[in-house]
């Protein structure tokens, strides 16, 4: 990082941190605190929408995805555009047409109290935990740059967003997001054009992607015949298309960091153009960002990749132990045997070249398994999933000066944007689902900004905490989204009850909601504790809003046939 | 109601004027959808 760098990262952070505090000027109540009324062009709700989606963690986390398990992660995005349909004809509608502040409010109008407080809660719970893995993100980038330590730096990022996010609140939240997207694209963009620029003389793009296939990592779709389908499968385009579609009907259409934003709609027609927008957009996005993380597989064939990209463990691992760099050495050589291998199968493509390159390949895989097993017996407490580092280590360098800078700011700016939508709906549920419903003062405009910005902050301290820990994920992107739809499909399942069963009432679909999360739970805890028995309830974490959702569903159908109430 | 959907399907022509109706919006998000699953299983298959 050069002072260049330094100057463009700060006086963006700064500015962030300004405008936040500039626009919490005039808010009066909790309506246009956490409201966002200026937000009424259907566009603007959109790409708030695909922003407080796409934090720092999507920009890190998904290119490493991709140079690990290749594209197919993007079939996690398939159920978007169905769910932001649904939402759009049956959600919106009553949202608005009933005014409510936050989605919750309309579960005591359908069911009653407790089923209300029962979904707000599980939002606090899964969201509150979400928002410390979305601080961990931007910390992490910042322990690599500075050497300094991740957890010191989840305080202090933690900190400044919570002071910009207290006084600015949904407001400033949702105007910095409408930059920060078009920023975000126009980085991505530029970093993919630029990981093209740094193929070796003679490798062309097309050279690149041929590689990138045969290596496996276009691996966009996968349709696995009846005999091979496997529920543990985590993307595939079923678990694609239907455990994602819950998980986004749940998210989009039940989560309040979404709902918040769609809600400050001026009309139905504009939250709606909002949503169809995202439906449009999101996977062509996706697509962009894991390409991205094709392309970095790529560059790293010609250009030697580190043996593990966290450097300050590499550096520990090699005052500790000889063996690390004896394996060093061996994956420099395995390096270059894959490189001629790749200029071999360029030059002519036939089946003994291919073999050579899969050969190589699979022996530097297999190198890099075995360094992260002598990482994990060396130091137990060491993280040896390093995938979330790969496109930061591309970043600090292969980019040029200044650009470092940039999109450091970006992921950062993003991060923080991202963050405080979520601290932001955190503040507003617990205010307006819980202090405004139980308590029995009535409070004025200026009180309910005041405990509004009390509550927000409290959430922030846990987020913070909750982020000090999050280093024990595998892949954080992918730890968010387990972390979702442990609760979203019960959530999601009260909601459809709510608006297509009218029939069920309030004590049906609680205890159907408490069976859900039970057995959602249960798929979860259980089976790597009980692996003999229960290894029929080991699912990909996509099938959990399936089954949570359905339990709800059922449980509630079968109690109100027996409940004469 | 009806005054509603029309003041609706008013603004909606409005903001976007080549959009007959809701419905056709929600065909043309889901035909993407469609052809995005077949482009990218088209373009995973080319390069395999």
């Amino acid at each position: 990082m050069s002072t260049l760098d330094w100057l463009v990262l700060a006086g963006t952070i700064m500015f962030i941190v300004v405008y936040g505090i500039w626009k919490s000027r005039g808010q009066k109540d909790a309506r246009s605190y956490l409201l966002n009324s200026e937000s009424t062009k259907g566009w603007m709700i959109g790409l708030s929408i695909m922003a407080t989606q796409a934090s720092a963690i999507t920009f890190l986390s998904t290119p490493g995805q991709a140079f690990q398990d290749g594209m197919r992660f993007i079939q996690f995005y398939f159920g978007v555009p169905i769910a932001m349909v649904i939402i759009s004809m049956v959600f919106i509608p009553i949202f608005q047409r009933l005014k409510v502040f936050t989605a919750y409010e309309y579960l005591e109008q359908r069911f009653d109290l407790k089923t209300r407080t029962l979904a707000a809660s599980l939002f606090l719970v899964s969201r509150g935990m979400g928002g410390g893995m979305t601080i961990y993100a931007p910390a992490l980038i910042l322990s690599a740059l500075l050497g300094l330590n991740v957890q010191l730096l989840c305080i202090g990022i933690g900190l400044l967003v919570l002071v910009y996010t207290v006084s600015g609140g949904t407001q400033a939240v949702s105007q910095t997001q409408k930059q920060q997207m078009f920023v975000i694209l126009g980085g991505m963009l530029l970093a993919a054009i630029l990981m093209v620029r740094l193929f070796p003389e003679g490798v062309s793009f097309f050279d690149g992607i041929k590689l990138a296939g045969k290596l496996g990592k276009l691996n966009a779709v996968t349709v696995p015949s009846a005999r091979d389908f496997d529920f543990k499968d985590r993307y595939n385009l079923y678990s694609g298309i239907i455990g994602g579609a819950f998980l986004a009907l749940a998210y989009f259409g039940t989560d309040q960091s979404q709902v918040q934003r769609y809600l400050g709609g001026k009309s139905l027609t504009e939250s709606r153009i909002g949503l169809l927008f995202n439906g449009l957009l999101k996977v062509p996005m996706q697509f962009l960002i894991l390409f991205c993380g094709v392309l970095l597989y790529v560059f790293y064939l010609f250009t030697p990749p580190p043996l593990f990209f966290n450097e300050r463990v590499s550096t520990t691992m090699r005052a500790q132990t000889t063996e690390f760099s004896a394996l060093e050495d061996r994956h420099e050589e395995l390096f270059l045997a894959r490189k001629e291998a790749a200029a071999k199968w360029l030059e002519q493509k036939d089946a003994a070249n291919e073999t050579a390159l899969l050969e190589a390949d699979q022996a530097l895989k297999s190198l890099g398994k075995e360094a992260r097993d002598l990482i994990k017996t060396t130091d137990r407490s060491v993280n040896v999933n390093d995938q979330d580092r790969v496109f930061l280590t591309f970043i600090l360098q292969h980019l040029p000066h200044g650009l470092i800078g940039l999109l450091i700011a970006v992921i950062l700016s993003a991060a923080m944007s991202s963050s405080s939508a979520e601290l932001n709906s955190l503040g507003g549920t617990t205010m307006i689902d819980f202090h405004k419903r139980f308590g029995k003062k009535q409070l004025s405009g200026a009180q309910e900004v005041a405990w509004s910005r009390i509550y927000t902050v409290v959430w922030g301290l846990l987020a913070i905490s909750f982020a000090l820990v999050a280093g024990q994920f595998e892949n954080l992107i992918q730890a968010v989204n387990i972390l979702g739809s442990l609760f979203y499909g019960t959530v999601l399942g009260i909601f459809l009850t709510a608006f297509f069963l009218k029939r069920v009432k309030g004590t049906a679909v609680f205890v159907g909601a408490v069976l859900g999360e039970l057995v959602v739970i249960g798929c979860f805890v259980l089976p790597p504790r009980f692996p003999e028995t229960l290894a029929w309830l080991d699912v990909g974490f996509l099938w959990y809003n399936l089954f949570g959702c359905g339990t709800v569903v059922l449980v509630g159908l079968l109690w109100s046939l027996f409940d004469r109430d | 109601m009806n005054q509603e959907h029309q003041d609706e399907h008013d603004e909606l022509r409005k903001l976007l004027p080549w959009a007959k109706s809701w419905n056709q919006l929600y065909l043309w998000v889901l035909g993407e959808l469609v052809l995005t699953i077949g482009l990218l299983y088209l373009f995973s298959k080319a390069f395999a």
